[in-house]
């Protein structure tokens, strides 16, 4: 996926994290301290993720 | 299990709101900050993604031992918004090949008048010294009319050069299908010399190729009319158009349709939210029992 199209990654997981903890609690705040929670745990999943697999397919 | 803080109201009710347009459960319920979460990130997401694929990433079709559109099955969750894709599949199947039996559109193409025959008297008939007459973009209104068993009607515009012009129609006009996604408008009869072969496809508009006459002289002109919005909009793709959607958008097309997909499986929290309150509860719980351990 080019760098460009990689950006769109960005709404995606917010749209999934704040969704997906509305889903789970009634307040507010709740919501979104878990929602951000949730936002920064998967995109440094997908961080190293990218990392691995630039490293791997270096130089191919 | 329920909060009993969450007053749910009617929660079939909510449910069914809630799957027809995301949020609108929750509205209904008074759950305002939720209603506009789901709202604007479902719908949201789904939309982008519409963008994202030219709005043709949401279709119904179903052929056995061919394509089908498995997809669709996570893009209606989102309701209302991809709902249009079942009810075009049935009128894409039922539009025929005839032309329209009227039509009343926005002309843009090219026109090229027949050679003078006297010209074809005076030079030898030689493909490479015989003459061709000029070849005009013109812009302007087409009509026609079906009367009995023959098309009448005309083109009503203005050439390159701003001579206005009325041109009749003389013969039954070619026009591509009424409700199609997907056609190839790429000049075919009145292409330019040196002009490269670049296909063109287009689903807002439609083909058009008819024989005209303005006074003495007969020519062709060549273009396309827009297409209703009704007429493409959430219509089965055919091969072609796949193929040259992700020939064009590459990954975006996929991204656009994870996009769609991932919109609907969240409306399912969303109507689950909508039937059963928050699965966790209230969300302030734990305070409650870190206060009890206090205590």
């Amino acid at each position: 996926m080019d760098a460009h199209n990689t950006w769109y990654i960005l709404p995606l997981v917010v749209v999934i994290s704040l969704v997906y903890s509305a889903s789970r609690y009634e307040l507010t705040s709740r919501i979104f301290s878990r929602a951000r929670r949730i936002f920064l745990t998967i995109m440094i999943f997908l961080g190293i993720l990218f990392v691995v697999l630039n490293t791997l397919s270096f130089r191919l | 299990m329920t909060s009993p803080q969450v007053d749910l109201k009617n929660r079939w009710l909510a449910a069914v709101l809630a799957f027809l347009i995301p949020g609108a459960g929750h509205l209904y319920q008074g759950r305002l900050v939720k209603a506009a979460i789901y709202s604007v990130g479902i719908i949201g997401l789904f939309v982008g993604g519409m963008v994202l694929g030219e709005w043709k990433v949401v279709y119904w079709r179903w052929e056995p031992g061919g394509h089908r559109s498995f997809g669709y099955f996570s893009q209606v969750l989102v309701g209302l918004p991809a709902l249009p894709a079942r009810w075009q599949a049935g009128r894409y199947l039922e539009q025929g090949r005839a032309i329209d039996e009227t039509l009343d559109a926005p002309f843009s193409g090219r026109l090229r008048y027949d050679p003078d025959p006297d010209q074809l008297t005076i030079h030898p008939v030689d493909p490479d010294t015989r003459p061709t007459s000029k070849i005009h973009e013109i812009t302007g209104t087409i009509h026609w009319q079906r009367e009995a068993a023959a098309v009448t009607g005309t083109l009503e515009g203005t050439l390159d050069n701003g001579q206005a012009v009325s041109l009749t129609l003389i013969r039954e006009p070619m026009a591509t299908r009424r409700v199609f996604v997907h056609d190839e408008i790429t000049p075919s009869i009145l292409r330019r010399d040196k002009e490269t072969s670049v296909r063109l496809f287009s689903s807002t508009a439609r083909y058009v190729r008819c024989d005209v006459q303005n006074g003495d002289r007969e020519g062709i002109v060549e273009g396309t009319v827009p297409r209703d919005f009704w007429n493409w909009f959430q219509v089965p793709l055919e091969e072609e158009a796949l193929q040259e959607l992700h020939g064009r958008l590459g990954r975006r097309f996929e991204l656009a349709q994870v996009f769609t997909w991932i919109a609907g499986l969240l409306n399912l929290l969303a109507i689950w939210d909508a039937l059963e309150g928050p699965a966790y509860g209230y969300g302030d719980e734990e305070d409650d029992s870190e206060q009890a351990a206090a205590d």
